[in-house]
């Protein structure tokens, strides 16, 4: 009877000891996890600042905006962000009214790490100024 | 049971002590770890981008066909970020005669112990594929499949082709729907033979144009012949080079075409086995094939060049006997001449060459 007992204990430990491993693995995979998520993010954000640059580049974005003209501003913002990327654009104007009447995004929904490029744009045939905010996100 | 209970304690305690431990070095070191991390992508991207928005020294390396650099920065020097200079890019353009040498490359920019590659691509792809012929009495009809695609995806573009055959040049016009694909025809006279060159262009907003160029025979026997195999053409400066690989061979002719032109170069200079043509400085904002025809004693040939040149690569291996380590890639939006198109630049510790 006494060698059962230390047979269970002997399970519970062998139990106990998996458990510890398995929460060292389960902790130490969030922290590789982040690092790369940080250089995603990063690459991220340039992209996306790079794609607004180019699109204000010959005044293309400015006059996209002053026509309201979202769908062709949406299409030419899914065609240049890298594949894989979701984004939603925002577009107020100087008192911080939004000016996009309608929803400007593509490449599926929004996931929890989300960042916020922030564009200033001179609008050239209006001489308006507007503020850019390009929501943007990897999907997983 | 005692013992087993002080066991099971004893077991728990090492779990909770093991665990808070555990989390405790995460918490204390994860900020230092992310920020070591994060500051060597960060160095290189820098690094990358000085790369693409600086000049260099001297600010028109590019176009001095024997220069060597002394900081070779490949902007333009214009106030709009990332637009590159021609020459800059056509010197990193290994089929150039007046490519830069990447040692000396990597000397310049002081970064002997990195690794370093530079990826030119458009970022519309199109490709023709020969699909059907069809023969009539005077004269045969080839189908040509056209496929538009950005990132692997298709996308619907404009078409603009030519095909030229000794001195004849014929214009075609069609374009892709939104699967991506579309059919170009080619009407060419039975009175015509020999390897015709296809030259097409597409073209999608916002400034993505790219070419792709094709060979195939009419009414002959001859092979397509792999480019360079009788000229090395080499544009540089607004001025084409051309090599004679075989002095038995001649030059009857070169042309520029572009999405909305094609017209003949203007010849300047002759010598014993090279001549050199002008390029134009035109306002359409695509990538100009210059094709040059030729004779030899049977047949005529063509040989074709970009300019600037779109797709390449220039740097280090990345694989290999020395693989150089911490990668970091960075992809970036770049104009040239108005065409958009990607810039991947590719840094990694050690220099990546034995």
């Amino acid at each position: 009877m006494l060698r059962n007992k230390r047979g269970q204990i002997r399970v519970i430990e062998a139990f106990l000891a998996s458990a510890v491993i398995l929460s060292a693995l389960l902790v130490a995979i969030p922290l590789r996890m982040t690092t790369v998520n940080l250089a995603d993010m990063k690459s991220l954000h340039y992209a996306g600042l790079n794609v607004l640059a180019e699109l204000d580049r010959d005044g293309t974005l400015g006059h996209m905006i002053a026509t309201k003209n979202w769908t062709v501003l949406s299409k030419r913002l899914s065609i240049l962000l890298p594949v894989g990327a979701a984004y939603n654009l925002t577009v107020t104007d100087e008192d911080a009214e939004t000016v996009n009447d309608s929803s400007i995004s593509g490449g599926g929904a929004l996931t929890e790490n989300v960042l916020s490029v922030t564009y200033l744009l001179a609008e050239r045939t209006n001489c308006k100024l507007y503020v850019i905010s390009l929501q943007l996100s990897w999907i997983r | 049971m005692e013992s087993s209970l002080d066991t099971l304690l004893a077991c728990s305690i090492m779990v909770i002590v093991t665990l808070g431990s555990m989390s405790g070095v995460i918490t204390t070191v994860q900020p230092y770890l992310q920020n070591q991390s994060s500051h060597g992508w960060e160095m290189n991207y820098r690094l990358a981008e000085i790369l693409l928005l600086d000049e260099g020294e001297p600010n028109n390396w590019g176009s001095k066909r024997d220069t060597q650099p002394i900081r070779p920065g490949l902007g333009s020097g214009s106030k709009i970020q990332f637009e590159l200079d021609i020459d800059k890019v056509t010197r990193l353009d290994p089929e150039n005669a007046y490519s830069l040498d990447f040692v000396e490359f990597q000397k310049s920019l002081g970064l002997q112990d990195k690794a370093i590659k530079i990826r030119f691509r458009s970022i519309l792809k199109m490709t023709l594929e020969l699909v059907s012929r069809i023969a009539q009495e005077d004269h045969v009809t080839y189908y040509f499949e056209v496929n538009t695609k950005k990132s692997g995806l298709p996308v619907s573009a404009g078409v603009h082709a030519y095909t030229i055959l000794g001195d004849h040049v014929l214009n075609l016009t069609t374009s892709t729907s939104d699967s991506g694909s579309g059919l170009l025809e080619v009407e060419l006279s039975n009175s015509l033979s020999g390897v015709v060159l296809l030259v097409g262009f597409a073209k999608m907003e916002p400034r993505m144009v790219t070419s792709c160029v094709v060979q195939f025979t009419h009414n002959s026997e001859e092979k397509a012949f792999p480019a360079g195999t009788h000229l090395a053409l080499s544009p540089l400066n607004y001025t084409l080079e051309v090599e004679l690989r075989n002095q038995s061979e001649l030059v009857s002719g070169a042309m520029v075409l572009t999405y909305g032109y094609c017209f003949n170069l203007t010849k300047i200079e002759t010598h014993q086995t090279t001549e050199s043509y002008i390029i134009p400085r035109l306002l359409d904002n695509c990538p100009m094939v210059l094709a040059v025809i030729g004779r030899n004693d049977s047949s005529f040939f063509n040989e074709w060049t970009e300019y600037p040149p779109l797709q390449f690569e220039f740097g280090s291996g990345l694989i290999g006997k020395n693989d150089p380590m911490n990668l970091c890639s960075f992809c970036f939006l770049v104009d040239i001449c108005s065409i958009l198109c990607e810039c991947e630049i590719i840094i990694g510790e050690g220099s990546g060459y034995a």
